[in-house]
């Protein structure tokens, strides 16, 4: 009885969570999908030259979805080769202290705020301003830094979790067939965690795409066009949905906010779906 | 009449104690290998026979809490050479003339071909033709190249059982070993498939030195050339 009452239970709290998801999603397509045309993502400008950067774009959100990809770029860039080593070195090296404190960092690291982590960046960049460069500004590469600190710890746990679900007999296998260690990790068991890895690295590609506490405080701008570069600031589509939302003064403008809601909406499902896609496939075939 | 000559030293283990964390497996066994014949280890389970298979070419190292001490000699490219103070960047070398088939067939991944290749071109740098050759000659060495010459790029767990073991034994035969470990390589097979790896373990003895764990009496009987009984790690 007590255990068709927990089933009961669990199943109508699952149901509840279907229907809150199937209404969220429902209202905003019912709100995103009439504002999807060509004026959201260019305004006034000329699509193929705003598409070309030879026309500036003032009242569309492609700057926007540049913006959000560029960043999340270099994001990617700069965390993935010390997550996916770190992953690598919490997999494979001995128990010891130092890697007990390093798991333990990293699960804190995964569970900062991310609004701290903006915050950290702010004061990285006045510390610089104050003491040794005092030209350098919120831009760019300050948001990228701090979003890769924000998803090394991502890539570093799915790593560590894809490795250390091989079976242990492979390594021992391609040791014993006369591999050193580094070759056993290179030829043998990386491609076959590349699944884990590869989903690890789209998850962490969809955390810094949705994220808005970060780059609200280390360079995205409401107006600033296409981006100009890495160190100057940028338009990015999470803080494009707050900027409209939050000072809307007619109500196309909210419009538009829905509008960038549900590309950024369809953006972070498409990656999200791929990790999905990749991690349903087992990674070894006993 | 004629006199047998004696076979030749292959190894020599002298005090051997293996410990994992604080649980002795082996306690100060002495043991002599010859060469191009069969040492069969024979006992009950968790009496220390993997763990010696695996102390003769240091795969103990890969776990973390072993524990080994004493001495280990095999003779390798003509020299008798101490096993237990080799570094471990020898160890590679050593596994590569030492090579070891397991209990049960341990694939690697990809198709028939691969797992033969694969080793072949990480350890050996063999890529090619002559790689091609090693691999065909390492497949009819292990009686399988005419059940799987038709289908090498099939994926190997396609294999039976018997001719997963095989493939096994061709991979390790292919890097050229000097010493042969095998860890109950018929325990996983049916009889008719066990009698085909016993013949050609027979068959390998003229070429190898073959140390090899057993739990059938029977089989012990018909392969070994010499009996080495574990009880409670040591021998009796």
């Amino acid at each position: 009885m007590k255990a068709r009452l927990f089933h009961l239970w669990c199943l109508s709290c699952t149901t509840g969570l279907v229907v809150c998801l199937t209404f969220f999603i429902g209202f905003i397509i019912n709100r995103g999908v009439p504002a999807l045309s060509l004026s959201l993502f260019f305004g006034d400008a000329d699509p193929i030259k705003g598409l070309l950067g030879l026309e500036p774009i003032w009242d569309g959100i492609w700057p926007a979805c540049v913006g959000t990809m560029t960043v999340v770029a270099c994001a990617l860039s700069l965390a993935l080769l010390p997550g996916l080593a770190t992953g690598i070195w919490l997999a494979t090296s001995a128990a010891s202290r130092f890697k007990t404190i390093l798991a333990l960092c990293i699960d804190i690291l995964a569970g900062i705020p991310s609004i701290l982590m903006g915050l950290f960046g702010f004061t990285l960049i006045l510390f610089l301003r104050n003491w040794l460069l005092p030209s350098a500004n919120t831009c760019l590469l300050l948001s990228a830094l701090c979003l890769a600190m924000l998803i090394i710890p991502y890539l570093a746990v799915a790593t560590r979790t894809a490795l250390q679900a091989l079976p242990a007999s492979l390594e021992i296998t391609a040791l014993s067939l006369g591999m050193t260690r580094w070759q056993t990790l290179r030829v043998v068991l990386l491609p076959q965690a590349s699944k884990g890895i590869i989903g690890g690295i789209m998850l962490a590609m969809g955390r810094a795409a949705e994220d808005t506490a970060v780059i609200m405080l280390t360079g995205a701008v409401a107006n600033a066009g296409l981006p100009g570069g890495v160190f100057s600031r940028y338009e990015a589509l999470p803080f494009t949905i707050f900027y409209y939302s939050a000072q809307y003064q007619s109500n196309s403008e909210l419009q538009m906010a829905f509008g960038a809601a549900l590309t950024l909406l369809c953006l972070t499902a498409a990656i999200f779906s791929i990790a999905g896609l990749l991690q349903r496939t087992p990674p070894w075939r006993s | 009449m004629t006199l047998k000559r004696p076979p030749k030293l292959a190894g020599k283990v002298s005090n051997l104690t293996i410990s994992f964390g604080s649980q002795p497996v082996i306690s100060d066994v002495n043991v002599e290998l010859y060469k191009n014949q069969i040492h069969v280890l024979t006992g009950p389970s968790g009496s220390g026979k993997t763990t010696f298979l695996r102390a003769l070419n240091r795969l103990n190292d890969c776990f973390e809490d072993c524990r080994t001490q004493g001495k280990i000699e095999l003779s390798i490219n003509g020299t008798m050479q101490s096993i237990h103070t080799l570094n471990p960047q020898q160890l590679p070398e050593l596994r590569r003339k030492v090579g070891m088939v397991f209990q049960h067939p341990q694939l690697l991944p990809g198709s028939i071909k691969e797992n033969l290749l694969l080793p072949l071109k990480v350890v050996c740098g063999l890529k090619g033709d002559a790689a091609q050759q090693k691999l065909f000659s390492a497949f009819n060495q292990a009686a399988l190249w005419d059940e799987v010459n038709d289908r090498l790029k099939t994926p190997a767990h396609s294999l039976s059982g018997g001719q997963q073991q095989r493939l096994c034994l061709a991979r390790t035969l292919a890097l050229e070993p000097e010493i042969l470990l095998l860890d109950e390589p018929t325990a996983s097979l049916d009889t008719k498939t066990a009698a085909q790896i016993e013949a050609l373990i027979i068959q390998l003895a003229t070429r190898y030195t073959i140390v090899m764990v057993s739990h059938s009496a029977q089989q012990t009987e018909r392969l070994a050339d010499h009996i080495i009984r574990f009880e409670h790690g040591r021998i009796v």
